[in-house]
């Protein structure tokens, strides 16, 4: 790759399949693998899922000659709060403080949500220091999809899905009757974690790159054109997003040509 | 014939002080003073936290009200003794910090001055060193009234509420006279000479305060029984130009006075002697640790021991106090797991003094 033409490589959790990426390698090896980009602006690196510590490794090492745009994790609020807690809990959001709180639930504070979440930030506060302490070509932390907010949807859906349908067999619970947590909840319980992953960019000199607002409902869920499973959006949300980190990796390959004046 | 010659031993200093002192006989009170089963709420000084454990291996019910919920359990505890007691209060120190405390349950006291702000955060100036803070007005509005409301419901919920008294010494709003905890500035906030002021408060300060608090709360709860115990915990640091020995001698014949008179006002409210337990001549030299001022755990056994032998409780040895290191108990190792500016304290009287420092 030339210096003129910077490709961005695109790394990191499940969401990267709504760009048209397998969700592991078969060979479970970490490569590089070309984006169905007319353009040829990006790459992506796929590789075993779950993602393990050799992926990441290689994720840094690229820094020195590609753009980083890295989808961090982003189903924490899916993976243990889609089932409703016993007694529901609700919080208020502090960047969003009008949203309501949902009655008969128990407050707790954000900074406890926090907390609890912090835990699952860890790998990607060190990759992206790791990234800002050595010559890179730019790091860019990209948002994931919000939750959707259609509880029929999310019931007809549990069941074809394994991790839902271990998680009812364990709770002894039916997809038709178990007790979701109100797509309020969950979407600020979303709109929390992409706070996180931004705070974490931020920290080490790294931008966030939220989901296009196109593909958000004005209530801030996912727009149904974009829905794939429970978790995942589709290849629409993929092409969107694309546009959208064209820029950014304008944005960097101007950088990268004033460094190299 | 006089009257001492049909007194009992424990009348005389010689038969159960000089020799043969028995922790249980000190305190006049009925039995059972608790019944078994019943459900305890307390408060107080950094001393009631010792109790609680006690209490709760002892089968009697510790009202909790303002619990960690389920999912957030495996996160780090709060700081100093907050999600120990009934409802997250943390410790109270004063008699009229608890009155203040019950008046907000009750619609009945707005403190003008009742957030600090901080950099993205909003303290609570009465339970300043909260971990998990809120960190918008509305929501530390919303988890204000939560908590407040779940100190009504333990209020209504228990039969007995256990009160140590700590302090006489603290710090108030000059706007509402609202009593904080520690002394602004120490562990949050900013001191302001215009705004908070000392205060020292007498023995008619407390006695009207109790007394207050004991009609107040049977508004809520006509039949809970309360008892009130004085903290041997000497004060960590005082404000008064005394010498801190003469200004904890002072502070604690304020509370002990002050017990006795509103035990003496009340129906169905008891004192419980631990102070003397612990700080009478009679007590061995190892009740306090080598800083003579933190209660050993020989003690603490000791003083539990008498109370529990004051209750109906189970007659197995697992019932009755176990040496304390196997017992749940702030200590420094625990203390320095919890946030790090914060991590040497073991409460907020305390953190007046490590911040000083």
């Amino acid at each position: 790759m030339t210096e003129a033409k910077l490709a961005g490589v695109l790394a990191g959790s499940s969401h990267l399949v709504s760009f048209g990426v397998p969700l592991k390698s078969e060979n479970d090896q970490t490569t590089l693998m070309p984006l169905n980009d007319a353009e040829e602006d990006f790459l992506c690196l796929n590789g075993p899922f779950p993602r393990g510590e050799s992926y990441w490794a290689e994720t840094e090492r690229l820094a020195s000659d590609y753009t980083l745009f890295i989808w961090w994790r982003g189903n924490q609020h899916i993976a243990d709060y889609m089932f409703a807690s016993d007694p529901p809990f609700d919080f208020v959001l502090s960047d969003q403080i009008g949203l309501p709180i949902m009655k008969d639930s128990v407050i707790v504070p954000e900074q406890m949500l926090r907390e609890k979440f912090a835990p699952t930030f860890d790998r990607l506060e060190t990759l992206v220091k790791n990234v800002a302490q050595r010559a890179h070509r730019g790091v860019f932390v990209c948002g994931t999809p919000p939750p959707k907010g259609d509880t029929a949807f999310i019931r007809a859906t549990l069941a074809k899905e394994p991790y839902f349908v271990e998680r009812l067999a364990t709770l002894g619970r039916s997809a038709e009757t178990v007790p979701l947590t109100a797509p309020e909840t969950l979407y600020k319980l979303w709109r929390l974690i992409q706070n996180m992953s931004r705070d974490v960019a931020h920290r080490h000199g790294a931008k966030f790159i939220p989901i296009p607002a196109e593909s958000q409902t004005p209530e801030g869920f996912l727009r149904k054109e974009f829905w794939f499973d429970i978790t995942h959006a589709n290849a629409n949300l993929g092409r969107l997003f694309l546009r959208c980190l064209r820029e950014h990796l304008q944005e960097a390959r101007n950088a990268s040509v004033q460094n190299f004046a | 014939m006089h009257p001492y010659k049909t007194l009992p031993d424990r009348s005389f200093w010689s038969r159960s002080v000089s020799k043969g002192f028995k922790a249980g006989d000190v305190g006049t009170l009925p039995y059972p003073l608790l019944k078994a089963g019943q459900k305890v709420m307390s408060a107080g000084s950094c001393f009631a936290v010792n109790l609680v454990p006690y209490l709760e291996r002892s089968g009697f019910t510790y009202v909790r009200t303002n619990g960690r919920h389920p999912d957030f359990r495996n996160i780090g505890p709060e700081n100093f003794s907050y999600d120990i007691f009934s409802a997250a209060y943390g410790n109270i120190y004063t008699a009229r910090h608890l009155l203040q405390l019950t008046r907000r349950c009750l619609g009945k006291f707005s403190p003008q001055e009742d957030r600090w702000h901080g950099d993205g955060i909003v303290i609570d100036p009465f339970r300043p060193g909260l971990r998990y803070f809120a960190r918008t007005d509305r929501e530390f509005e919303l988890l204000t009234k939560q908590y407040l409301d779940s100190v009504v419901a333990a209020f209504q919920f228990c039969d007995v509420f256990i009160f140590t008294l700590g302090l006489t010494e603290a710090w108030r709003s000059t706007l509402d006279g609202a009593v904080y905890p520690a002394c602004p500035g120490t562990i949050a906030g900013v001191f302001d000479g215009a705004r908070h002021e000392f205060v020292n408060f007498t023995v008619a300060d407390v006695v009207d305060d109790l007394n207050s608090f004991v009609g107040e709360v049977r508004g809520v709860n006509p039949n809970i029984r309360i008892i009130l115990t004085v903290s041997p915990v000497p004060l960590v640091a005082t404000t008064t130009s005394d010498h801190v020995l003469a200004a904890t001698v002072y502070s604690k014949a304020v509370l002990r006075v002050a017990a006795e008179q509103v035990i003496s006002d009340n129906e169905e409210v008891f004192y419980f002697p631990a102070y003397e337990i612990v700080a009478g001549p009679q007590a061995p030299k190892n009740c306090f640790e080598a800083d003579l001022r933190s209660v050993s755990s020989e003690a603490i056994k000791t003083v539990l021991s008498a109370f529990l032998d004051k209750c109906e409780v189970g007659s197995s040895e697992t019932s009755r106090p176990q040496n304390q290191a196997t017992l749940p108990r702030i200590t420094p190792h625990e203390l320095a797991a919890l946030s790090a500016r914060i991590s040497a304290m073991e409460c907020e009287e305390a953190g007046q003094d490590f911040l000083s420092q």
